[in-house]
């Protein structure tokens, strides 16, 4: 009986195959991609289901969760909220066992907010949801955090004798864009000792959000992975998605966060991703990622969404031409 | 036994058949084999009739022939395709054995001699839904880069399609791609395509004669639900040293072939190379130059005659693809062999035994810095396969067999290094066993009606040592829930074992003299499937074996159809055939389904039946100066899975409503011919999200009520041009150049330069990721110009 988990070694094995093909039809120069008007397809009918959007975390004392009504694939509107719902958090763990009542924020309709609420490791988090005669319940468990060690074996010696946290290399260029040449982050991080790790990583560019399908980034460890710091190529997905978005540039600052998230979670966002950046010759039929929220009655409307928690781990770096740059080519 | 109970009646009927055939008069028997007299090889299918009493056979895959007739002296034309016939005076007082070897017939000198093939004439054999496509024919059709190629050539016939341009493999009658069964010289191939699917496997310089059954398939056959693509390589030269070669735009070829001992045996070696990474090497762009893409492969054959009575064969293919860039890569590729025994009892009973070894394997490879990454996944099986035919008398020919087939399959192996610690995990290997017995007849009742009755047993065992998963049972549509632990079986122990009869049939009626119809039956088995959730199939894609979760796919299909030639000399072939298919345990995938190294992947596997029904209409033009064909196919392939699109049926990843094909040729003179294909078909059907949600900034795309190919890619439209320019031409007499042969082929691919559309997905939009789009993927966007030259001497 094999032991070890294996999807993100997995992800690794598709990632090659698809980085490889994708090389392959890029340099042949021949496939092609138009965007072009669904109308041509027609549209398919489909039901409005309420929207769940929260992640309880520790970044701040507000907390929010957002409710609103799902909409046509290609409706490029905003959103229609859900306005008038009652929102409760339970928060427990070996200590504390409490009701939270969040408000709706009347300044953006469909937010509901509270302030006073940190995530905590090793908490369950449970959401009820009333509207409109409807109860949907979810719960998620916040694991073990994280902290900066890194495990010094893994790499050897860098050249200027130091172990810094981000690190920056210089590239020529990217096979996706060979004229962008930039600083590629590099992340040294050491997962926890002990099996079941799962991480979701993100970075921000001068404060803001890369948030490219191809930014969405999670990671688990494995008995071949445990304890050990994390290993590209998924640190490639902290990068700037090019030729869609420029390469990071020397003088700019760099975040990169990192969300302890339980294995449930990682699995919801993996299906995201595989759902967002599905394409080409190889491509998956779309299908339904999971839901953690439920309709406490049999055979109401089916939700949509995630109810998760978090804690976090960020740390910046301003981006110095050649000081903090390593293996240089 | 209890298999073996369901069909006792079937199995009564055909015995008793078989004894009615066994009873014969007193006659005596002509045999031989016919060969080709240029370069010593095999004809098959080739005829031989007997003048006055209308009696006539073809030569077996072995270029032999036997017939019994009544003592007498009789005039005999041994006649092929494209051949100049002969008339052979024969005394027939006891058994005789006539050898002949026939001329190909030039087009000026021998025309008149080159008579219509009167017994493979489709209005009078029966065979039914078979598509063959002469190698001569496909050399003169456009191919992509100038690049002759069987499969590509096959997908124009009716009743066979693909899913998009450069997607590995074919569908036959609403088949998936893996319920082909491929075999080269018997040798099973797991993926029959190169550098994708653009380019197939077979090198048509080594490649004598190619045969697809959709239908009607013979007893000899099993193993696969939809079709027998059986590839035949050519033996070698036994006359001369002989070279073929071509030089293209994305690879060159070269074969040699040549005897070992003149008359008695010889061998044919062939070779080919992609080089588009040759010249990536020259680029200064570092990323190019660092890019691997080729491919490679090679076949091999040789065969030698030990004596009037026996002959053994050789044969090998071995191939790979690579594909890699800065260290992340991937490569496939098939390596088999086989080897065969052509035995003589007597003058009546012939016998072929084959033995073989098949590998597929695949591997992922990814090295950055210090840490290394490799995935492997393979899948071998080696055969015994003894197969007879008894020429009982002139109006039956019975043929029995068996076949053993054991597998193995590695799911999949990781190994790599971290700078402190290197890792290895492998999935369990899994192993199966496929034995089966057949007996067939073909019985020609009268002058009009011809049957073939048979019937093949099938059994299958999936054995130890591995480990077996119980699954429970859940809303339908979702991951199976696994009861823990698996149950573990010891070496050689049985873990399922599945055990199938297979009946087989076919009729033929002549209406007259021109025209005919034809019925078929059969039932098939398969024991192992290609996993796969993809509209195009990758060549990462696993083979998974039947197991106790897993039950074996069965399909039964019924075929009729109508066949006339009409023109003065015959010349135009029409038919029309309509097919009705079923299928059983057909293989779909949960949403979301994990199917790469899983080990409890059957968890993520759903089961269902499909259905495949349609019409299929061929006009063909064999001779003259203008030949070609119109192939088009109304059909339509479902799938009904409970969990699935609630439970309705709903379009197969390759139902295609229409597709016509238009292939015509012009041999303008010596020096010019020209060659011309037209395409079109239905797109394929795909799966729309309807509605998205947000979900911390990321638009989530969601599909309604799970519902599975509900809207289609817009249609297939393409026209492809050819010129063939005959530089050098064999000429009789002139020294050095005596046998060089050589010519030039341009071509113009999509000359229409559409973006056909392969697929459609959906995307948030690069410059704004809150916007949604749907983006059209073609393979090709643009026109693509060939340039091949081609020699032989």
């Amino acid at each position: 009986m094999m032991t070890f988990n294996i999807s993100y070694i997995k992800r690794l094995g598709k990632l090659i195959f698809h980085f490889a093909l994708l090389a392959c039809l890029c340099q042949t120069l021949v496939s092609c991609t138009d965007v072009i008007d669904p109308n041509i397809i027609g549209e398919p009918s489909f039901t409005k289901r309420p929207v769940i959007d929260a992640l309880i975390n520790d970044k701040s004392d507000d907390q929010v969760v957002i409710l609103t009504w799902s909409q046509a694939y290609f409706d490029n509107n905003l959103p229609k909220p859900i306005t008038g719902a009652t929102v409760v958090v339970k928060e427990k763990n070996a200590t504390t066992d409490r009701d939270l009542t969040f408000t709706e924020d009347p300044n953006r309709p469909g937010y509901y907010v509270y302030n006073g609420l940190r995530a905590k490791e090793l908490t369950t988090y449970s959401l009820t949801i009333n509207h409109d005669g409807e109860t949907y319940k979810a719960q998620t468990y916040c694991p073990r955090r994280l902290s900066w060690v890194q495990n010094p074996a893994f790499y050897d010696k860098p050249m200027d004798g130091r172990y810094d946290t981000l690190y920056f290399q210089f590239r020529k260029g990217t096979p996706a864009a060979p004229n962008d040449s930039g600083y590629q982050v590099q992340l040294r991080i050491a997962d926890i000792r002990g099996l079941g790790d799962c991480y979701r990583l993100l970075s921000y560019r001068n404060g803001k959000l890369l948030n490219q399908p191809g930014n969405l980034n999670v990671y688990q460890d494995g008995p071949a992975l445990d304890g050990i710091n994390f290993i590209p190529p998924a640190l490639i997905r902290l990068n700037p998605v090019t030729p869609n978005d420029s390469a990071f540039r020397a003088g700019q600052n760099v975040t990169i966060e990192i969300q302890c998230i339980d294995r449930d979670s990682y699995d919801y966002w993996l299906q995201v991703q595989d759902q967002i950046t599905n394409g080409g010759l190889f491509a998956e039929p779309p299908a339904n990622v999971p839901c953690n929220i439920k309709n406490q009655r049999e055979g109401g409307l089916r939700p949509l969404g995630w109810f998760g928690s978090a804690t976090t781990l960020t740390q910046s770096a301003v981006i110095q031409p050649r000081v903090n740059v390593e293996y240089p080519k | 036994m209890k298999y073996l109970e369901r069909g006792k009646t079937s199995v009564l009927m055909v015995m008793m058949l078989l004894c009615s055939a066994w009873a014969s008069a007193q006659n005596v028997t002509l045999s031989g084999v016919v060969k080709d007299k240029k370069n010593g090889e095999d004809l098959i299918g080739a005829t031989v009739f007997i003048q006055g009493i209308n009696k006539g056979a073809a030569t077996n895959l072995y270029g032999f022939y036997s017939l019994s007739v009544p003592k007498g002296d009789y005039t005999v034309t041994f006649s092929y395709t494209g051949y100049a016939s002969i008339d052979r005076k024969v005394n027939l007082q006891a058994n005789t054995k006539v050898n002949i070897d026939l001329e190909e017939a030039t087009q000026t000198k021998d025309a008149v001699e080159v008579v219509a093939n009167k017994l493979v004439d489709q209005t009078k054999t029966i065979e039914m839904s078979v598509a063959k496509v002469e190698m001569k024919t496909i050399a003169k059709m456009p191919a992509l880069l100038g690049e002759v190629d069987l499969v590509r050539s096959i997908q124009l016939l009716p009743g066979v399609s693909t899913v998009g341009e450069g997607a590995t493999g074919f569908n036959v009658r609403g088949g998936a791609v893996d319920q082909n069964l491929i075999i080269l010289d018997e040798a099973p191939l797991f993926n029959s395509s190169h550098l994708l699917g653009f380019f197939s496997i077979f090198n048509p310089d080594a490649v004598r004669d190619v045969k697809l059954y959709k239908g009607g398939i013979p007893a000899q056959y099993g193993g696969r639900l939809s079709s027998v693509l059986d590839v035949r390589l050519k033996e070698g030269n036994n006359k001369r040293l002989a070279v073929n070669g071509g030089v293209g735009l994305i690879f060159s070829r070269l074969s040699v072939e040549a005897p070992i001992k003149k008359d008695k045996g010889s061998f044919i070696i062939a070779g080919r190379r992609s080089y588009g990474d040759l010249f990536l090497k020259l680029s200064s762009d570092e990323n190019l130059k660092n890019t691997q893409l080729y491919f490679y492969d090679l076949t091999a054959k040789a065969n030698y005659t030990l004596d009037e009575r026996n002959k053994v064969f050789i044969s090998g293919y071995f191939g790979k693809d690579v594909v890699g860039l800065n260290g992340f890569g991937f490569n496939y590729g098939n390596t088999t062999a086989s080897a065969r025994w052509n035995h003589l009892f007597n003058d009546k009973m012939f016998m072929n035994l084959t033995a073989y070894y098949s590998d597929y394997s695949y591997g992922l490879a990814a090295s950055q810095e210090r840490i290394s990454f490799n995935w492997d996944s393979r899948i071998r099986n080696y055969s015994f396969k003894p197969d007879f035919t008894y020429y009982a008398n002139s109006n039956n020919t019975i043929s029995f067999g068996a076949q053993v087939i054991n597998y193995i399959t590695n799911p999949g192996k990781i190994y790599g290094t971290g700078s402190d610690r290197s890792f290895e995990r492998e999935l369990a290997q899994k192993y199966g066993t496929e034995a089966a017995i057949y007996i067939a007849n073909e019985q020609k009742v009268n002058e009009r009606l011809t049957l073939q009755y048979g019937l093949r047993y099938s059994y299958y065992a999936y054995l130890g040592p591995g480990e077996s998963y119980t699954l429970r049972d859940t809303i339908p549509g979702v991951r199976k829930p696994v009861v823990e632990p698996a149950n573990s079986y010891k070496s050689g122990e049985i873990i399922a074992d599945y055990g199938n009869l297979e009946p087989r049939f076919s009729a033929k009626y002549e209406l007259n003299e021109k025209s005919s119809v034809k019925a078929s039956y059969n039932r098939m088995t398969q024991y192992l499937q290609l996993v796969s959730n993809t509209t195009a199939v990758t060549p990462v894609d696993v083979y998974t074996l039947a197991s106790k979760n897993i039950k074996p796919q069965i399909a039964d299909q019924l075929a009729l159809g109508y066949f006339r030639n009409f023109g003065p000399d015959r010349d135009y072939e029409f038919s029309i055939e309509g097919f009705y298919k079923v299928f059983q345990n057909q293989t779909d995938y949960v949403p979301g389904a994990d199917l790469l190294i899983n080990e409890k992947l059957e968890a993520d596997l759903l089961f269902g039946d499909g259905r495949a029904y349609g019409l299929e209409f061929y006009l063909k033009k064999n001779t003259g100066k203008f030949t070609g064909w119109i192939s088009y196919t109304l059909s339509r392939t479902e799938r009904q899975v409970t969990g699935l699109n609630a439970g309705d049926w709903y379009p197969s990843r390759f139902d295609k409503t229409h597709n016509l094909s238009v292939v015509a040729m012009y041999d303008l003179n010596e020096k010019w011919s020209f060659g011309s294909n037209l395409q079109y078909s239905t797109g394929v059907p795909l799966t729309f999200p309807s509605s998205r949600f947000s979900q911390q900034g990321i638009i989530v795309p969601s599909v309604d009520d799970n519902k599975i190919n509900n809207y289609r890619v817009p249609y297939y439209f393409r026209i492809d041009l050819s010129a063939t320019w005959q530089l050098h031409k064999r000429v009789e007499g002139q020294g050095f150049w005596k046998n060089y042969e050589s010519n030039l082929v341009f071509s113009l691919y999509n000359v229409l330069g559409r973006r056909n559309p392969f697929g459609i997905y959906f995307q948030a939009d690069p410059k704004n990721s809150q916007q949604t789009q749907a983006v059209q993927f073609s393979v090709f966007g643009s026109i693509i110009p060939g340039v091949t030259y081609n020699f032989n001497f």
